[in-house]
């Protein structure tokens, strides 16, 4: 099970969790840590304040149930591994589009149920809906018109520096408790194999202000601009970043049939760096590193040896993989910035191989 | 595999945007990548730069970069999504001294190319302009546009080229593009 959000919801939803049936092992995502302003909604007491949301949740379900296994994940959603994401359900209570776009998209792609919960402080309201990647079934993103793109959170030059969060909801500690509820309810009818009842393509919306309750249907939209309804078959190499390389990658490709047409490589989430031209002499840099690593650890310019740090327009989602890379397709792919439970792809004009790497 | 509707959106980028670049005579557009889903964008209108010593004057060339990421069409990255790539030196409140980044303010996702291009245009040629701090990139260029309002517009040539009406001699019909 994962569990994305350690707030409102999220807080009062793992009592449940720690109690339920079915439920051997537990990952615990958000990247926040609670403030004194958390104590008049969520599930937490004075000496919680100042200590990241997981570690606070996860002592509480080892004390409620000594037998799980639990990992906690002081991240975003967005900067965790696809791979770690894997499991038989993910339970989603979180107060931010682009979060949600994220799990829905992972869940799509890994082929995993999942639950979102959402309350509104000021009209009293709770929604659940339940997703469950197959044939034919709605996403997330189905029903989203451009409204709801438009209002997806963003990050602005004037404050690079602010990750793109959503606004408080406002909502009182006994509103997040009840849709904690509504989603413990719906996670044992998907452990049970009950879908005729659960909330599969259905939207369930609680007015508890006016003691209400609506069901909308909604269905598969051929025009949603999510791309991955189909899912993705992704193969398990059982070893880690540090002992596979970009050549080994490419062997396993060695059955694609139209290999001769260019191959690309992508990490599914992040984005590479190619190369970067020092803003102080100009020169470019040839670097070939996810983002994510030069994050941690910044490349040189090799003219100036000042630090480089890329642009926008330096960032791409794939690189070709042609054997001039030379040595870049020997080193290990934890030189590249990938870890573990990263998925790499590897994909040609016909066909996509995906492999999540770590054992 | 192929996303169709994001392999349409680009398509229409491209011709748009090279129908745009082919009218106007202050902007080159080159594209990148197959399908392109990247592209520079060279003006060649009146902006302002600032020199080490101080001066504020003219100049008339000014890059952008513009990329469409795959999930463009579902949340934008205003960061990623245009880029300042030159010169370093540019002065405007809403584009960074030295490093690369412009502001352009909330963008929707799927905005068109045709529209990032007319408001790049309106920044470098000073018809838009923040005079807020806490919404400029530029905190001294913010300053110096509230203490010279006689200085801006730099341009007010538009970006495309206006066809003129010419007036008809007997016997005769004429349309023109006009030209500054």
């Amino acid at each position: 099970m994962v569990l994305v959000g350690a707030g409102n919801i999220g807080s009062h939803l793992i009592a449940h969790l720690g109690r339920a049936a079915g439920v051997a092992a537990l990952t615990l995502i958000d990247p926040d840590r609670y403030e004194p302003r958390n104590l008049a909604g969520q599930a937490i007491d004075r000496r919680d304040v100042g200590r990241p949301k997981v570690t606070v949740q996860a002592r509480r379900l080892g004390r409620i149930n000594p037998s799980l296994r639990i990992w906690a994940l002081c991240a975003a959603v967005e900067d965790v591994p696809l791979g770690a994401l894997r499991a038989d359900a993910i339970v989603a209570c979180l107060d931010s589009r682009r979060a949600r776009m994220v799990v829905n998209q992972s869940a799509w792609r890994l082929g995993v149920p999942w639950i979102d919960a959402g309350v509104d402080g000021n009209g009293g309201l709770v929604r659940i809906q339940t997703f469950v990647p197959r044939g034919d079934g709605p996403c997330l993103e189905c029903a989203w018109d451009a409204h709801d793109y438009g209002a997806v959170e963003q990050r602005y030059a004037c404050d690079e520096a602010v990750r793109a969060v959503a606004s408080p909801t406002g909502a009182p500690s006994s509103l997040g408790a009840l849709a904690a509820a509504l989603q413990a309810i719906e996670l044992t009818k998907l452990l049970t194999g009950d879908r005729a009842t659960a909330l599969v393509g259905r939207d369930l919306v609680v007015d508890s202000t006016h003691n209400k309750h609506f069901v909308t249907r909604f269905g598969r939209n051929r025009s949603c601009r999510m791309p991955d309804h189909e899912g993705w078959h992704i193969e398990r190499i059982l070893a880690p970043p540090s002992a596979i390389s970009l050549g080994d990658l490419l062997a396993l490709a060695d059955r694609f049939p139209d290999r001769a047409d260019g191959l690309v490589l992508r990490v599914a989430g992040q984005r590479l760096v190619l190369t970067i031209v020092c803003r102080h002499c100009g020169a470019p840099t040839r670097v070939f590193r996810l983002e994510r690593r030069l994050r941690r650890r910044p490349a040189c310019c090799a003219a100036c040896r000042r630090a480089l740090s890329p642009s926008g327009f330096e960032l791409f989602d794939e690189a070709p993989l042609t054997e001039g890379l030379g040595p870049m397709l020997r080193a290990p792919l934890s030189t590249l910035g990938v870890v573990e439970n990263d998925v790499v792809s590897i994909v040609s004009p016909s066909a996509d191989r995906h492999f999540q790497i770590g054992d | 595999m192929t996303d169709r509707i994001r392999t349409a959106f680009l398509s229409r980028q491209l011709d748009e945007g090279l129908a745009l670049a082919s009218q106007s005579d202050l902007l080159d557009l080159v594209p990148l990548g197959r399908p392109a889903d990247r592209f520079l964008a060279v003006f060649s209108c009146r902006g302002l730069v600032r020199h080490a010593e101080g001066r504020i004057e003219e100049a008339d060339h000014f890059e952008v970069g513009i990329s469409f990421p795959p999930d463009y069409l579902r949340a934008a990255d205003p960061l990623r999504t245009v880029t300042w790539l030159g010169p370093a030196n540019v002065w405007h409140p809403n584009i960074a001294f030295g490093i690369p980044l412009i502001c352009l303010g909330h963008l929707l996702p799927g905005t068109d190319l045709v529209d990032i291009l007319y408001q790049t245009f309106e920044i470098i040629t000073w018809n838009k302009v923040t005079m807020r701090e806490d919404d400029a990139l530029n905190h001294s260029a913010c300053q110096w546009a509230r203490n010279n309002p006689t200085r801006y517009p730099v341009d007010r040539r538009p970006l495309k080229r206006r066809a003129v009406e010419l007036p008809t001699i007997a016997g005769q019909e004429g349309t023109a593009d006009g030209r500054d």
